[in-house]
């Protein structure tokens, strides 16, 4: 991966590397606008001033993935769209993290018994990192989902990973 | 150390220093970030959707003449800037009329040029086949 | 106008092409032949006293026991505010209309829907394409007999 990761075992010089790097990554995620449907009207509200993501580090959203840490998928997922969510997750830069906001894009929410247009889960298309439960979920749930990333990101190490027996 | 040793040192420090920050966090990232290419993530951004053709096509020329006719322009501007600052001495001298109407004569030959791309329409956005038909085809689009 | 009144000017102009007429309920409207669609539509658009302008909507319902596919077209006029609706009966194999889409622009994409959607294919439209399902999806979803797929370029449809 990087040029410093995989080089130095478990010590202290890498574990303060580590904080650095992952308090560094962890306050300044850059989310990408991908609100589908209504969960989008959610992370819009998330966005706007009483909710304030801009305060975890999160308020750039970035139009282009190129530039983008975090696609937050807000809404229902159809097949024609899963291809194009797939082909602009495949153009984000490491490190790239997933949340699926919502109940459509964790399992086909109401869609998930009748929608024949519905993919039932956007984990079938991309790797979730975290899940946002709701119909949709309140923007504090979505900020709690962003601290749940946090937390995740701030268990990333450059060390030496143990070979896998 | 004289004025213009010191002055020259602060230069080069200054210039050092920026150099050095700029290119220190280049190489920091390309220390720190991880390095994955190939696979879909080169591919051009479309919004998701596959491209068709190419991206660097035959831009239309109307561009370019605008281009033209501001570069011209821009340059008669920083052209009258140097003439600004001396006139008043000029003035002041005796000498104010013929350093007035050489300007006028400069801004004249531009100003001709000017005059004669916009009588001949190719300025114009939606052109005509010739300005003659210009008031019969005013309603028509296509050029 | 009242739909009684809508009726009789469209008998009048054309008593042939209308199969059958309901005047009142909660959805007055005309039942005409196949044929006469694009006719009966430019008539109810252009008629100095109908003037129905709007499409709002076009339908299109599936009775697998009549053996038959009806698309009904929702009109308003804009002007006078009367509200009126055509209907016609299509086969189940293979429905086949002419577009509206040259009476009412708007019908463009409505006919899109019908034929994503119920497999009803609009003649001399200029884009008949899915507009709701991806463009290689089989079958047409809100048929009543429709079977869901079981995966779709690998995604498995009911996980």
């Amino acid at each position: 991966m990087a040029v410093i990761e995989g080089i130095f075992e478990p010590g202290l010089i890498v574990t303060t590397v580590d904080w650095v790097l992952d308090w560094s990554r962890r306050c300044s995620i850059f989310p990408m606008t991908f609100g589908i449907a209504c969960c989008a009207i959610e992370m819009i509200a998330t966005g706007a001033s009483r909710y304030d993501i801009d305060r975890f580090g999160s308020g750039a959203f970035r139009a282009t993935p190129r530039q983008a840490d975090l696609m937050i998928v807000a809404g229902t997922v159809t097949f024609k769209m899963a291809e194009r969510l797939r082909r602009l997750w495949e153009q984000m830069a490491e490190p790239r993290f997933v949340i699926a906001m919502g109940a459509c894009a964790i399992s086909g929410g109401p869609y998930h018994m009748h929608g024949y247009h519905v993919v039932k889960g956007v984990d079938q298309i991309v790797p979730v990192d975290v899940y946002v439960p709701g119909c949709p979920p309140r923007p504090e749930a979505l900020l709690e989902g962003l601290m749940r990333l946090q937390d995740k990101i701030a268990t990333r190490t450059i060390a030496k990973q143990k070979a896998e027996a | 150390m004289t004025e213009s040793t010191r002055f020259a040192t602060e230069v080069l420090l200054f210039a050092g220093v920026g150099t050095a920050l700029g290119m220190g966090a280049l190489i920091l990232g390309w220390l720190l970030r991880p390095k994955n290419p190939g696979g879909l993530k080169g591919e051009i951004y479309e919004c998701g959707e596959p491209t068709i053709g190419p991206a660097w096509v035959q831009f239309d020329l109307r561009f370019y003449v605008v281009a033209l006719v501001f570069v011209v322009f821009d340059v008669e501007i920083a052209l009258l800037y140097p003439w600004a600052v001396v006139y008043k001495d000029y003035i002041l001298q005796g000498l104010g009329s013929a350093a007035f109407w050489s300007m006028v004569f400069f801004l004249g030959l531009i100003f001709i040029g000017f005059a004669y791309l916009w009588r001949f329409g190719y300025l114009d956005w939606v052109r005509a086949v010739s300005p003659a038909k210009d008031k019969k085809e005013s309603a028509d689009g296509s050029h | 106008m009242t739909p009684p009144e809508i009726i009789g000017l469209l008998k009048k102009h054309d008593a042939a092409g209308v199969v059958s007429a309901v005047a009142d309920g909660a959805y007055p409207h005309v039942v005409v032949t196949a044929e006469k669609l694009v006719e009966v539509a430019d008539f109810l658009r252009t008629q100095s006293q109908l003037r129905f302008d709007l499409l709002r909507c076009i339908s299109a319902i599936d009775w697998p026991a009549k053996n038959s596919v009806e698309v009904a077209y929702d009109l308003i006029s804009t002007s006078f505010g009367h509200a009126f609706a055509i209907k016609v009966m299509l086969d189940r194999v293979n429905p086949q209309v002419e577009s509206v889409g040259g009476v009412w622009p708007a019908a463009q994409w409505h006919e899109r829907e019908a034929f994503d959607l119920m497999g009803v294919t609009f003649l001399h439209h200029p884009d008949l394409r899915r507009i709701l399902m991806p463009e290689d999806w089989p079958g047409h979803p809100l048929r009543k007999d429709y079977q869901d797929v079981v995966e779709y370029k690998g995604l498995k449809f009911n996980p």
